[in-house]
């Protein structure tokens, strides 16, 4: 191996790697952003996302920039925090440059059932819900530009 | 600046192949994630593709199936079969990559949310299925097929086991 071939070979190396640490980076992003979801933390949380990012959650409709976001999540905080699981899986995150794009599997087991004056303990019913993210890498790190999520069982939304 | 000495260019060789096989973990992996959304949203004319031309799929207890047109025969048949509205999750991935050859072991669960009773669909909730992949995979022209496919189901009730997965064939 001469000087240049092994320059390049180091170079394209360091590539690949880096290539790999933003997969990691945008995994625990998302996986970050589901665990503090689920148990209504706020804080931070706009951060997450680029200042020109799009929200659509389900039936919600778009929320474009974090002042619409933040009012989406203070709606969403509203709705109660009940003691549901989620599980997060099976990314396909692809990497382009400075923008990535995600899928990702989602699930709720819920644990109450709302009931005339408070909750019933119920296990069993669950939904399933898909993720398509587009994430855009800033200055310092990788945020969400547009995030959307629909529920695809046990009972169907529109895309 | 002086050609690399030898040392330095087996290291940076050593680096390219854990880079490699990183990589292809971070691929297969996604692949395995696409295919099985693509069962869940029942893609059934999409699923052959996943295969290597001379693959094997070894599900449950419909018996080894092994090229092209076995398999694609295999999913068209699933189109008749009514299960919709359930939920799937693949979890726990053990992925273990030599060169272009790899090996895979996921657990996977299927969450029933209704059931045919009488001929009627019934909301039924707490229903599980846990079943277990043990895959081979190959890439060809850069992308990941499977060329080994087989699945138990393993709880509550576990399918029979059938033939194993057979040893691989070392270059």
């Amino acid at each position: 191996m001469n000087q240049s071939e092994y320059a390049q070979r180091t170079t394209d190396a360091g590539r690949r790697l880096s290539l790999l640490a933003d997969l990691a980076e945008l995994r625990d992003l998302t996986r970050g952003y589901v665990r503090r979801l689920a148990v209504r933390d706020w804080s931070g949380m706009l951060d997450d996302f680029t200042a020109d990012a799009v929200v659509s959650i389900r039936e919600h409709g778009e929320s474009r920039g974090r002042a619409e976001i933040a009012d989406l999540f203070e709606r969403m905080h509203a709705a109660g925090s009940p003691p549901d699981g989620y599980l997060l899986t099976s990314p396909e995150i692809e990497v382009s440059g400075n923008t990535a794009i995600g899928i990702w599997t989602w699930h709720r087991l819920f644990s109450e059932l709302p009931v005339m004056g408070g909750a019933l303990r119920v296990a069993g019913p669950w939904w399933e819900g898909r993720y398509r993210i587009g994430y855009r890498r800033e200055a310092d790190r990788w945020r969400f530009a547009d995030l959307r999520f629909r529920l695809v069982a046990s009972s169907e939304e529109a895309a | 600046m002086s050609d690399p000495t030898s040392d330095q260019s087996e290291a940076l060789i050593r680096l390219e192949a854990r880079i490699d096989a990183l990589e292809s973990r971070e691929a297969i992996e996604a692949f395995h994630a696409r295919f099985v959304r693509a069962v869940a949203d029942r893609e059934f004319e999409a699923l052959a593709s996943y295969f290597s031309t001379d693959a094997t799929l070894d599900m449950r207890t419909h018996g080894p199936k092994s090229g092209a047109a076995e398999i694609a025969a295999h999913f068209e048949h699933m189109v008749t079969v009514p299960l919709i509205g359930a939920g799937y999750i693949l979890s726990s991935p053990d992925i273990t990559v030599v060169g272009d050859d790899a090996d895979g072991r996921w657990t996977w669960h299927r969450l029933h949310s209704s059931a045919q009773i009488g001929g009627q669909d019934v909301r039924v909730w707490g229903v599980w299925e846990e079943g277990r992949y043990d895959c081979r995979y190959r890439r060809q022209n850069g992308e990941w097929k499977f060329s080994y496919l087989r699945f138990r189901m393993v709880r509550p009730d576990a399918d029979p086991e059938g033939a194993p997965l057979p040893p691989r064939e070392l270059p």
